[in-house]
Parts: C-alpha cells; structure tokens; sequence
C-alpha cells in the first residue's frame, strides 16, 4: 500500500533501512521518510481520493505504515477549511480562510503525528513509549497509545493545561510533572529511555510524526482544488506541521498534482519564546535557546526547536516570514475568531490571526491574497489562558467541584 | 544560581509570582514502603519540594515529634541506603526536587564521596546537613559540587554577619533560615525576628530564601510567605503521620492537610 524507499538524514543525507527502529541519525540530525515518488505517480491519482477514507489515512501512499492491520486511527485528520466572512472584514482580508485542527480527537494537530508515530511502533514492535510534551502531543499521545494497548510515559511542565494532565491521566499513561519547559522534560527522558527501555517518541527525534503533520499540507490542496494559497499561517512551536507540509508540498509536485507555486509561510511565535524570529531577523541558519520563556500558548514554548533550521528553510525559500504577538495580542485575536466565526481556537490559532493583522497593517500581505490561517488546537483545553478575560466571581477549587457535584 | 531541579523549581514560583511550599517528612516513617507514597501525597496536596529526612539515632536538632518519626523509622530498619532507594522508587514517578536533610555523622559513616555519587544516581538534588557549619564544610561542598548537588546552608537569628555571608556564599539551590533558635516543632506564634533574618540574608545573596522551625498553620504559612520565597513545614506534618500511622486514610489525610496549609500561598 506504500512507496516508502528509505530514510534520509536531514542533516547529512545520510540513508537509513526503512523498517527498522529509529530516532536521531548518528549526527544528530532528524531523519525524514522518503518515497519512490516516480511509482507512486504511476500508481496514484488524486482522483482516487474520491473513494479513501475520511481520515488523513486518505493518503496512505505517501505515508510510512505499510501493513493496514498496524494503523490506529481515531478518526483524526480531514479537519474543515472554512472560509471566513466576518473577521476578514475586520482586518481587511477578502480571501480568509481558517484551518481547524481543533476538530481533532484530543483536540489537536498533534493527533496526526501521533496517530502516525503510534501506528508505526505497532508495525515495529514497540510496546513502551515516551515523551516529553508542552501539553497537547501528550494528550495526543496517551490517547493513541491507549487506543493501541501500548504503556506510555508523559514528562510535561508543571503548570501545563490542567485539560491536557486530566486528558492524560485518564488515558491510563504514566504522568511526572516537571519544574521547566519541554526541553527540560526532554532531557529526563533522553537520560532515562535506556535503562527503562522506553522509545523516545519525541518529534524529529522519531521520524513518524511529521509525516502524520505532513497531510495538512496534502488537505489544503486538496480542499482549495488542487492549488495552494497565497500565503499560509502556522503558530511554531516545533514548528514540525510547517516542516511537514513544505515536504507535503514537494511531495505533491513530483507526484504532479501541484505545480511549482508555493505559499509564503509565515511562521508566528510569541514574544516571550520567538528564537525562529531572532534566527530569521538576524539571517541565522539556526535558533538559539530562547531563556526564560512564557506565553501563555504552551505549545509555543519551545525555546530551541530542534527542526529550527528546516523552518528557517521553508519561510526563507517561500519568501515568507516569522513574526512574534504578545500573549495579550493572541487572546484579543483569539476573541475576535471566536465571536466574528463561531471557532474557539487555542491561543496558537489567535497568535497567527495577531500576525495576520499586523502582516496586513504593514503591507507585507495584500488584502486580495488568498490566505489560510491554521487553529492548531480547540480553544477549550486553554481554559486558564482565556479565564484571565472571563473571571468568574466564585473561583476556589471546592466551589467548582461543589457546583458540580450538587448544583446550587 | 542552580541548573538542578531546585534552582528550575524556584525559576517556576517566580514566573507564577507566589512562595512555594516546602514539605518536610522523615523517610522511612511509618515505614520504607509509604514514603514514595507520602511523598506523591505531598505533590499532589501542592507541595514543591521534598526535604527527606535520613533518620539518626541522636537528632539534637529536632523536637520531640520528629524525634519520634525518626524512632519509627529507625525500628521499621531505615538504613542510609534504604532511603536512597526510596528516592529511586519517588523518582519512578515524579520530578519534585529532593532535599536530603541529615546530619553529618551517618554522611561520613557512608562514606563523602561515596554518598554523593549514590545520591545523583538515585535521584537526590542536594543535602542539607544540620549540624555542620559552613567553615568546616570544604571537603563537604567539594565532594557536592562535584556530582552537581546542591548544598543548603542554616542560617539562624544568631548567625553573624560573617557567617551569613559565608552561608549565602557556600548555599546553592536555596538558604534555610532558621526561624527563631531551639529545636524543630511547632509553635504558637512566628518569631519576628524571622522577618528580621530575611532582611539581613537579602542584603548578602539573590538565592531564594526559605524559612522553617515552628511553622504548622495554614494561618503561619500565608504569614511567613509574606516575607519568605518558601515556607518549610516539618513536625506538622510528621504528626499528621504518626496520627494517622496504619491507616488506610493516612495519604489522604497527608494531602488534605498539605492543600490546606499550601493552598494559601497559591490566592
């Protein structure tokens, strides 16, 4: 069912045995999947999709699973593109479109990674699991892994979502919490995986997950027929989807579904954790660990992406561009999405219509541009960040347990 | 400032803008297999860092209380490295910060060098020890700060102000700040000279500055995080466990009484 070849290094380009268990290539760096693209074109038309399932399984061909038995799926993936028709107005944007992730099981994108990486440790035999998450892969993660009666253990930030350490402990995994940020839970479990005979499902560090982020790019295409958008939104943290789809994109071209037209992709960050910004102002190939980060959108707390230089990549060669909102910035945009179009996004969507906002101000987007914004997360698992602009008087623990145990 | 657990630890409270809450339970009370449990008991009742008492046969710096979970623990055969692997066993689960709190004569039983290795390796973060003075601790602070813990000093009411100097100088992680002079226990009311203490210890050092002895009311507890970035909380505690020792409801009792006494540092 596949046109998996190899893996390659997206450092050294060094190639690596498909089948068989991987993390980071000795150099370091992240390995990427790759295809016999010329079959695949012989064998593989856009209009079988008609007729794939309505899942981002759809484009099994170009993804790394190869047995049917080994995919576990919850149905994640063929998220709505719904064109805007209030809040383009507001900022003066005639062709807005927003992406909602937040339709996913978990309530994110980090379901297509997941549901990706899981399914191929099912086909390869790995039975314990491990990762450090800023909140939604976790959630992700145990979910999938439950799904596929797999052990999993989870190192977040202490003050992650309490949606994300409920969603988590529900699913049965293993929870530690931790004083730090992602790349402190990161080292716990790079320090402990061998002795506790853990795969260290870190994105890029395993080279599955970005092909289950890849298929937005795929799921773009095909929901606007076949032709990308003027300029495309992502909120980076990882900053693996926007990797993921600059591959997708590539992908689609040698298969000859796209031609050479590429969105200008605009990677936003917030102004508390923005090393992809500093990269990209100061013409770096690589970030630099960004300390004492904060925002209030965990999942744009990651202060050195290890995918840094394949994102610089990707908006440099595109003719993009990476922009920084405030925390206060992203919650406002947030609010408008919300009431202008019925959508609840996380603070990640917010961030990218701040930039939208700004990026339309400035000149640099042209109202007429066709423009895809992605929500990567549903704004319910972020109920701490937007209580700061809805308090409610009565807010001790016991209260809200009282309330809703014995309504008063 | 530290990299450890401890230093990432007080970095959180300051970006939260409040004082943590610093627990403090001898290890091996009522017996070596609760400890993990208490201790995950503690970090859900909103505790942020576990002080584990190593028990010692002459603890001349604690109360009758502690005194006794020391016996308890002693009795239920809690050797040095049965609480190192208690650590271990915490560590499965959890990534709060461990305090060895002890004193110097089973540290040099077991060997300087030795134990800070063993410590690392089962998990620890840095060791208080009581009755050692921050003069003679060069060998101490060597044998640490090669495995890369952090060592807390005392500092008391009494303390000069050469040796405040010298205990903001050799301190990593945080400085214990003794609360008023005597023994470890509960008191009716806090000291004032606590807030004096705090005041002195901040002209020499930016390390955050805990303070213990004699806290063990929620009402204390919000007082002296008023003036302090953490508050130690030890016989109150041990006495909640020798009460509720051999029941079914003692770790739920521990939590409750934790989110009771840290969850005014938390509004």
């Amino acid at each position: 069912m596949n046109n998996i070849t190899h893996l390659e290094c997206s450092l050294c380009g060094k190639r690596h045995t498909s089948g068989e268990i991987h993390n980071l290539c000795a150099c370091g760096g992240p390995l990427l999947v790759r295809y016999d693209l010329a079959r695949a074109k012989e064998t593989w038309t856009r209009e079988s999709l008609l007729h794939g399932p309505k899942t981002m399984w759809r484009y099994a061909p170009m993804l790394p699973v190869t047995q049917a038995s080994s995919i576990v799926s919850l149905g994640e993936g063929m998220t709505p593109l719904l064109e805007t028709k209030r809040l383009g107005k507001r900022y003066g944007a005639r062709n807005l479109w927003v992406k909602d992730e937040g339709v996913n099981p978990t309530g994110s994108f980090k379901a297509r990674g997941l549901s990706c990486a899981i399914s191929m440790c099912v086909e390869l035999g790995i039975r314990k699991l491990a990762i450090p998450s800023a909140g939604n892969a976790a959630s992700a993660m145990a979910a999938y892994a439950a799904a596929a009666g797999l052990e999993s253990y989870i190192f977040m930030p202490r003050d992650v979502p309490q949606a994300n350490f409920i969603e988590c402990k529900a699913f049965g995994a293993h929870v530690t919490l931790v004083d730090g940020l992602i790349s402190d839970c990161g080292k716990i479990v790079a320090s402990r995986k061998d002795a506790e005979g853990w795969f260290d499902v870190s994105t890029l560090k395993e080279p599955y997950r970005i092909e289950g982020k890849k298929t937005m790019g795929y799921e773009v295409a095909e929901q606007l027929g076949w032709e990308l958008p003027d300029a495309l939104f992502y909120p980076a943290g990882g900053g693996v989807g926007m990797i993921g789809m600059w591959k997708a994109f590539a992908e689609m071209e040698a298969l000859g579904w796209i031609g050479p037209k590429r969105p200008k992709m605009i990677a936003v960050q917030s102004a508390g954790c923005q090393p992809v910004v500093r990269a990209f102002e100061r013409g770096e190939k690589r970030s630099e660990f960004y300390e004492n980060a904060q925002t209030v959108a965990s999942g744009l707390r990651v202060p050195k992406p290890l995918g840094d230089f394949l994102i610089l990549d990707a908006v440099r060669e595109s003719g993009g561009t990476a922009i920084a909102v405030t925390d206060e910035e992203m919650l406002d945009a947030g609010i408008h999405l919300a009431t202008d179009e019925g959508m609840f996004a996380a603070p990640e969507g917010g961030a990218c219509v701040a930039a939208l906002q700004k990026l339309l101000a400035s000149g640099f987007l042209k109202a007429d541009e066709r423009i895809v914004i992605y929500n990567t997360g549903a704004g319910l698992k972020y109920l701490e960040a937007y209580s700061t602009r809805f308090p409610r008087t009565s807010a001790s623990e016991q209260d809200k347990l009282g309330g809703l145990i014995t309504p008063r | 400032m530290s990299q450890g657990r401890i230093g990432r630890m007080f970095q959180r409270l300051r970006q939260e803008g409040r004082p943590g809450f610093i627990a403090y339970i001898t290890a091996g009370d009522p017996s070596p297999r609760d400890t993990p449990k208490l201790v995950a008991a503690l970090e859900r009742g909103g505790a942020d860092l576990i002080e584990l008492g190593v028990p010692f046969s002459d603890p001349m710096a604690d109360g009758p209380v502690i005194q006794r979970g020391a016996d308890r623990a002693l009795k239920a055969g809690t050797t040095v490295r049965a609480v190192l692997e208690m650590a271990s066993e915490i560590r499965k689960h959890s990534e709060i910060p461990l305090l060895l709190f002890t004193y110097m004569n089973p540290v040099l039983r077991y060997g300087l060098d030795n134990l800070a290795r063993a410590a690392v390796a089962h998990g620890i973060d840095g060791c208080l020890l009581t009755d050692l003075s921050v003069e003679e601790a060069d060998r101490y602070i060597g044998a640490m700060r090669a495995q890369g813990l952090d060592t807390v000093f005392l500092a008391a009411p009494t303390s000069t102000a050469d040796r405040r100097k010298l205990v903001a100088k050799y301190s990593t992680g945080f400085v214990y700040l003794v609360s008023r002079t005597g023994v470890t226990g509960e008191q009716e009311s806090i000291a004032g000279s606590a807030a004096e203490l705090v005041a002195s210890m901040r002209e020499v050092t930016d390390l955050p500055l805990a303070v213990g002895f004699g806290i063990s009311t929620a009402e204390q507890v919000r007082s002296v995080g008023r003036i302090a970035d953490a508050v130690v909380v030890g016989s109150a505690l041990v006495r909640t466990i020798e009460k509720n020792a051999g029941s079914p409801n003692l770790e739920a009792n521990l939590e409750a009484f934790t989110r009771e006494l840290a969850g005014g540092l938390r509004s």
